[in-house]
């Protein structure tokens, strides 16, 4: 193994499944990647592993009663082939609290630490410890990076991510906005400060994270987050598949009464079953909403009011985010909604000459490749579609982590 | 016109005799003190009674009541005469504004009762708002537990916002220009509140189904994640009463500096102590002026209302800079301006039109 080359194992675990990519570095090559699913007690169907390598896709049924099994299955396939050796694991971690501001090697210290904070992402944080756990006991060579969704929005000020509720509350039970998908927005704003040639630490932009499920923005001033519309957890924000978004907690309170206290009805009806879903009661997914409404870019079609509930909310957090960063140069946006759906882009962007925004509807309606650029020509703000890779940017900074001095910067390296 | 304007609060009521648009007396009377005990409302209506004749005014000079509500839900969407249909809505409402609605309903049948025969009309902070665009009222929850909950975005300052907002109007007028202004009316009371109003039709407001979201406030916590109510009874296994009230009464200003400080004395202070907490509440209305210029798409005029107006000295330089700076066109004109009228004053200017309307009718029969 030298410096310039490394197969980095990118580790992408939910609850009940466990994604996963092995990328050459620094040549950013892709060389295999794959899916375990139904991960857990047994389901109706069985557990299956979905490889991919070489263009191809093999299937592999066995049993995975949990991530240390998944893990080791997965090893397993990519050792057996000397070309799959991975050099280094990098993993995705949704929630480092205060205590991770930045890509972290693991050690049995860091996986104490992380222990202590399990309770702030209860579904997402302990499956990814078992991996690391896993990975440390079955292959303690291989140097393993957590890369946090949340260490992104480490730089967003006090007076941002402050609740305005009794500090000593807040302090004990660590209640402030940490900010999500900062994997991504922090990936994407790179990108795009490198396709408009734009210095990084000068570099403006809100940044547009648009899932088919979870969906945030996020505040760019001089290429750090100052805001993120999630907050203490991912529930806050723009309204999401079958997450409420902003809610006044007096509604919350109220359903707790009427639940008798039964937070777990109260957490799945706002998490699972609102959003686009619950107020469509039709489907969970956006796109399905919008085509009942295809002929956008007339202003007199009315899509549904799911929709406008869904677009206004982003709109209503452009503008403040456009205010907060002042001169912005970028409007970015990306993952499956904010790349796939020209509506979005159009219905946010419209109207907002204010802020030096201007959309070319067709060039918005036929984005043919990534990256792209949206606006007019007359535009100052540039609006811009980036394909996101979070896996990649787990691999960037794992290997920068790995290969840079402590202390330098864990931007883009090269 | 001459009118007694009542604003009963959960343990006080503050009350105002106005004559041809001024001010003739007014005061703070409580009717839940621990060492005073309980008043009734016909013992108030009998206190403003004598309080007039001490002032000199005679009972038959009475014109009109008006009583302040906070609370009509989507049934008021203007000032109305009170009737027995008008008191009945009302009582059907307590059950979505306990807090709130028993105290007026008991205040208007005392005025009916002692001041017999005096038209009682009742003026509602939500009914600037009740038409509001099902964009911005509606959460994304389970239409079937909006609909019979009654669960809405309102807007809490309406009396303030809609005033302010026909004064920028007129304004506007003056300057020969047609369309409509858009203006960010931003309400400087306890609990401040943004509005983005184009001409006098309101497009966002922050407050929401309650009071409580929004800006943060004097005492209230504001926008938070909703999450955090439910982490709160996970963790401390409090009830939603104690979260109520921590989130209500032990937040906002107070739970960030652990003093009693109005926003007035906060914002005039030069303590460090008090810097989170203004940096906090500016950044909040930052957020709501972006908003609004993205609901209007732009902004004409930046108007201040509310006890607080004269804050606006502090908070409108800053936030106009700040915007002037977001603004493709950086020599634009942002017009700040100040109103200054109560609410007891604008409550009367709404009332003397109901009154009139009533007479044009009563006339036109």
């Amino acid at each position: 193994m030298s410096v310039e080359t490394m197969n980095i194992l990118v580790f992408n675990c939910g609850s009940s499944s466990l994604k996963y990519k092995l990328i050459a570095m620094p040549s950013e090559i892709v060389i295999a990647g794959g899916e375990a699913q139904r991960v857990g007690p047994k389901t109706a169907e069985p557990s299956k592993i979905f490889h991919r390598i070489d263009g191809n896709e093999y299937v592999h049924v066995v049993e995975m009663p949990d991530h240390f099994t998944a893990f080791k299955e997965v090893m397993k396939l990519l050792t057996s082939d000397p070309r799959l050796i991975p050099h280094a694991v990098g993993h995705r971690v949704v929630h480092g609290a205060t205590l991770f501001n930045q890509p972290t090697c693991i050690s049995l210290e860091v996986l104490e630490q992380l222990k202590s904070i399990e309770h702030l992402a209860p579904l997402h944080n302990p499956p990814a410890m078992r991996l690391m756990e896993a990975c440390t006991e079955l292959y303690p060579e291989l140097p393993q990076v957590a890369v946090f969704d949340t260490a992104y929005h480490a730089t967003i000020p006090d007076y941002a991510s402050t609740y305005a509720i009794s500090s000593g509350i807040a302090d004990e039970m660590g209640i402030r906005k940490y900010g999500f998908h900062g994997t991504s927005h922090q990936f994407v704003v790179e990108e795009a400060a490198a396709f408009l040639k734009k210095d990084i630490d000068s570099f403006n932009a809100v940044s547009c994270h648009l899932g088919s499920g979870g969906a945030s923005l996020c505040a760019v001033k001089n290429g750090k987050s100052v805001d993120n519309t999630m907050g203490f957890s991912p529930l806050q924000g723009l309204v999401m598949s079958t997450r409420c978004g902003d809610l006044d907690s007096a509604v919350a309170l109220k359903l707790i009464g009427r639940y008798l206290g039964d937070t777990d009805s109260v957490e799945k009806l706002l998490n699972k079953q609102s959003g686009v879903l619950g107020m469509s009661g039709v489907s969970a997914d956006i796109r399905d909403i919008f085509n009942v409404s295809k002929n956008y870019t007339d202003s007199t079609s009315k899509p549904d009011l799911t929709a406008q509930v869904y677009l206004w909310r982003i709109r209503k957090y452009l503008g403040s985010y456009l205010t907060v960063v002042e001169n912005a140069d970028a409007i970015i946006f990306t993952d499956t909604i904010g790349e796939t759906v020209p509506l979005v882009r159009w219905a946010v962007c419209t109207n907002m000459e204010y802020f030096g925004v201007e959309i070319d509807t067709d060039k918005n309606s036929n984005v043919k490749s990534y990256p792209v650029d949206v606006a007019t020509p007359n535009s100052r703000v540039r609006i811009l579609v980036i394909l996101t890779n979070e896996e990649l940017a787990i691999s960037r900074r794992t290997y920068a982590k790995l290969f840079q001095p402590q202390g330098t910067s864990t931007g883009r390296i090269w | 016109m001459n009118t007694l304007v009542l604003i009963p609060k959960t343990n006080k009521v503050s009350y105002a005799y106005i004559e041809f648009g001024k001010i003739f007396f007014q005061g703070v009377l409580p009717y839940r003190d621990e060492n005073a005990g309980m008043r009734s409302w016909a013992g108030i209506m009998e206190y403003m009674s004598d309080e007039m004749a001490k002032h000199g005014i005679k009972r038959e000079s009475l014109e009109a009541i008006t009583v302040h509500g906070v609370f009509g839900a989507s049934d008021f969407d203007c000032p109305r005469l009170v009737d027995d249909l008008v008191l009945k809505k009302l009582e059907n409402l307590i059950p979505r504004a306990p807090l709130h609605l028993p105290q007026v309903v008991d205040a208007i049948k005392a005025c009916r009762h002692v001041f017999l025969g005096v038209p009682t009309i009742i003026v509602f902070e939500t009914s600037f708002f009740v038409n509001l665009a099902a964009r911005e009222h509606k959460y994304a929850l389970d239409n079937k537990l909006m609909t019979s909950s009654g669960i809405r975005r309102y807007g809490y300052c309406g009396i303030y916002h809609q005033a302010a907002c026909k004064y920028i109007v007129g304004i506007h007028r003056k300057k020969g220009l047609a369309s409509a202004p858009r203006i960010i009316s931003i309400c400087l009371e306890s609990r401040p509140e943004i509005a983005a109003v184009t001409g006098t039709r309101p497009v966002m407001v922050t407050s929401g189904a309650t009071p409580l979201e929004g800006l943060p406030s004097e005492k209230s916590c504001g926008e938070i994640d909703p999450s955090i109510a439910i982490t709160l009874v996970q963790s401390k296994n409090w009830g939603p009463e104690q979260i109520n009230l921590l989130l209500t009464r032990q937040s906002g200003v107070y739970g960030l500096t652990g003093k009693q400080v109005t926003l007035d004395e906060l914002f005039w202070s030069n303590d460090d102590k008090y810097t989170l907490a203004k940096e906090l509440i500016k950044y909040r209305m930052l957020l709501g002026c972006g908003s609004a210029i993205a609901a209007m798409g732009g902004v004409d005029y930046l108007v201040f209302s509310g006890k607080y107006t004269m804050l606006g000295n502090i908070l409108g330089p800053w936030l106009s800079t700040r915007m002037q700076a977001a603004s493709n066109d950086k020599h634009s004109e942002l017009w700040t301006l100040f109103y200054s009228r109560s609410r007891e004053q604008i409550m009367v200017d709404e009332a003397s039109l109901v009154v009139l309307n009533i007479s044009r009718e009563t006339q036109a029969i």
